[in-house]
């Protein structure tokens, strides 16, 4: 296995996986992908962790196009999704925190306004992942302000933006240096111009349109975390099988044994969560809480190998030659990202369990 | 601060100790569990003829004039035993509050009598599940008490109260005779604990402090009392660590001691960390009575011996396997009491919120 050096992203891994068509697996035949169910895809994003891989330096190319694919016109799918389904096309930035608002999606300050053919957009995004390797980036802002729309979910609108014109004429990327190798951005808009053509689906109803694809890439990640479990947890036990301390194996320690078992418990549970959640949005159903409970589950379960892991390893988890650091580092991001615990468990208490909302 | 015990201090927990095991019988304590109305006399007897009813009462009123420190040692040493009463706490929380309100003739009055045993005290401040309710259904006017004051410890038997109620001008620390109030015994998993519900119809009562500086005694009160209960804990938590040891060192399976595996000993040498750590919590806030800090670190030792007595009583019993799951064999009897004293005295909620409130400036 090689190691990226900070701030890089791989292109021929990347490159890889897409001309292997793994990344075009949710677009449809028609538009050059292979049309797979969603739980086809978690299976493959899982395997790319459980292989000591990192699939955030290309998951997103599978996601993001969730929302052009139900929402985007004929034409806007024909001009773009054969691109991405073959790599040609980067759709990998999704454009959406900005530093006043996190989770609270809805106080979002980045606006566009319609002038002629075009919409003229100022702002600041931040947290946007993989800016720097991306063709295009869809784009949330607000187009209504917030005072004069009727419900509080409507005056945000969708638009994918070709970042290979932005670049230079209004649009500014800066990185971030993450503590792993992660490219993560943030992105300035300063009188950025848009053809209007640039708008998916209607105006002012963008915040509905994500919401669908925010379930998916939960999924997904679940998905990658349950992988990441899976790789700490045969490391670990690879390890505790071969490694010798007091003339004998240290997995023969129950001491050592034990945390490896009890990973693996909760690691499996969390992964048919996983599965279910993928399932019930394949079936067309709302996989709202099941995509959250997967993400917190699988998230909390990679965390919990990743910790084991080290433990196991003992000096040597440290070591950057066994990846074990490495892939701990990677594996803390998913309580946090894309979506925090917090607000998980508040979407379980309020629209599960009906207790008042608490924020 | 932290302290290191004295002579006469160590002599009161060897003592207190000692006097327990000799006179503890697992069969009164599983006997009590299933009546209602019952305490365990023969300690309550015990605990007056020791003169633990006098430890904190002032020496002018015929008390011994010792303090947090002291009585901790011997709640520590009546948690080991599960004591069946549960006087001793409350006791001393009316105590700290006619002491402190300095209302001298009612502590005139009234502590010699708690010194001798002759009157034992409950507090009622808990509403429903709020443990210090900003502004409690039970209402004081005119020198009396009227309302309903859910499941107080020790309320079956006890003759005095201290009562956290609404006033004219805010909140009052009041103290009723219990001889006019109704009690209505709860019968619960921990049935020597004497819970009852008290009502209060015009009962006539005393005020100890009103406004702001009642909130302040209240907390103080309750925090007193919590550290008192902490040594409870750990005094309970100590006990099952030593039970669980002692079991894991004689009871074999596949062939050997099953304190060999390591999911046991290391289970244990949990417990030991737990206790220990506690233990500590619970000295220094018993060392830190009367000072700033004392809200914090009576907070602390609440929330550490909490955590040690449930997880001990849960580990324990774990250890034991089937049998530790029996009537006869009574690990059930702490399970039973680390579950009663984590609600006495306010909860882990309501410490938490007490410490970021007092760690923040700000209500949680």
């Amino acid at each position: 296995m090689r190691r990226t050096a900070p701030g890089t992203i791989r292109g021929e891994f990347v490159d890889a996986l897409t001309k292997a068509g793994f990344l075009a697996a949710l677009i449809p035949g028609d538009y050059g992908g292979s049309g797979l169910k969603l739980d086809a895809a978690a299976v493959i994003m899982e395997e790319i962790q459980a292989a000591g891989c990192n699939g955030a330096s290309a998951h997103a190319q599978m996601y993001i196009m969730n929302t052009l694919l139900k929402y985007g016109s004929e034409e806007q799918k024909r001009a773009y999704l054969p691109g991405i389904a073959d790599g040609s096309l980067r759709l990998q930035a999704f454009g959406v925190s900005e530093p006043t608002s996190g989770t609270d999606t809805l106080s979002l300050r980045t606006v566009a306004v319609r002038d002629g053919d075009e919409y003229v957009v100022n702002g600041q995004k931040i947290w946007t992942s993989r800016a720097e390797h991306s063709d295009l980036m869809l784009l949330l802002a607000r187009t209504t302000p917030r005072e004069q729309v009727e419900k509080k979910t409507e005056g945000l609108s969708i638009f994918l933006v070709d970042m290979r014109k932005a670049v230079g004429s209004g649009m500014t990327i800066k990185p971030i240096r993450t503590m792993m190798n992660h490219s993560t951005t943030e992105v300035f808009f300063d009188d950025l111009r848009i053809p209007a053509a640039s708008l998916i689906g209607e105006e002012g109803k963008g915040f509905r349109y994500i919401l669908s694809g925010m379930n998916a890439e939960r999924i997904l990640i679940a998905a990658e975390c349950i992988g990441d479990a899976k790789w700490f947890i045969d490391k670990a036990s690879d390890y505790a099988k071969e490694r010798k301390v007091f003339g004998r194996p240290i997995g023969q320690n129950q001491g050592v044994q034990f945390p490896i078992a009890r990973c693996y418990a909760q690691m499996r549970a969390a992964e048919l969560m996983v599965h279910h959640a993928a399932q019930v949005y394949d079936s067309g159903g709302n996989p709202g809480a099941e995509a959250n409970m997967a993400k917190m589950l699988a998230s909390e379960a990679s965390w919990a190998a990743a910790d084991m892991c080290v433990q196991t390893f003992g000096g040597f988890g440290f070591a950057e030659e066994y990846d074990v650091e490495r892939k701990f580092r990677e594996a803390r991001l998913y309580t946090v990202a894309p979506i925090s615990t917090n607000l998980i468990l508040s979407y379980l208490a309020e629209h599960v369990l009906g207790l008042p909302r608490s924020y | 601060m932290s302290i290191l015990y004295d002579e006469g201090q160590q002599a009161i927990a060897t003592e207190s100790r000692r006097v327990l095991d000799a006179r503890a019988s697992k069969d009164r304590l599983l006997k009590l569990l299933e009546q209602v109305g019952e305490h365990d006399a023969a300690f309550w007897d015990t605990a007056v003829e020791q003169g633990w009813t006098a430890l904190a009462v002032p020496e002018e009123h015929g008390g011994l004039g010792l303090g947090l420190v002291e009585l901790g040692l011997v709640a520590q040493a009546s948690g080991a035993a599960t004591a069946g009463a549960p006087f001793l706490t409350p006791g001393y929380g009316v105590t700290h509050a006619l002491v402190a309100s300095g209302k001298a003739d009612l502590a005139a009055k009234y502590l010699p009598q708690i010194a001798a045993g002759a009157v034992r005290g409950a507090v009622a401040f808990a509403e429903g599940t709020d443990v210090l309710p900003a502004a409690p259904a039970t209402k004081f006017a005119d020198g009396k008490l009227t309302g309903t004051k859910p499941a107080v410890p020790g309320a079956i038997k006890a003759e005095l109260a201290l009562v956290w109620a609404s006033g004219a001008n805010g909140p009052v620390l009041a103290l009723a005779e219990l001889a006019g109030a109704e009690r209505k015994p709860v019968s619960s998993f921990d049935n020597s604990r004497l819970y009852a519900d008290l009502t209060f119809a015009g009962t006539p009562a005393e005020v100890l402090a009103e406004g702001p500086a009642a909130l302040t005694l209240a907390r103080e009160v309750l925090a007193r009392m919590a550290v008192v209960t902490a040594h409870e804990q750990v005094g309970g938590a100590e006990a099952l660590l030593h039970i669980a040891r002692d079991y894991a060192v004689t009871r074999k399976a596949f062939g050997q001691l099953i304190g060999a595996f390591q999911s046991v000993k290391h289970r244990i040498a949990e417990m030991y960390g737990l206790v220990e750590i506690a233990r500590a919590n619970c000295i220094h806030a018993a060392a830190s009575a009367g000072t700033d800090a004392f809200l914090v670190a009576a907070a602390d030792a609440r929330l550490t011996a909490t955590e040690a007595y449930d997880t001990c009583a849960r580990d324990c019993v774990q250890i034991h396997g089937g049998i530790g799951v029996t009537w006869e064999q009574g690990l059930h009897l702490h399970m039973r009491r680390a579950r009663s004293l984590a609600i006495e005295q306010g909860n882990l909620l309501f410490w938490e919120d007490l410490l970021v409130e007092t760690l923040t400036g700000e209500a949680a």
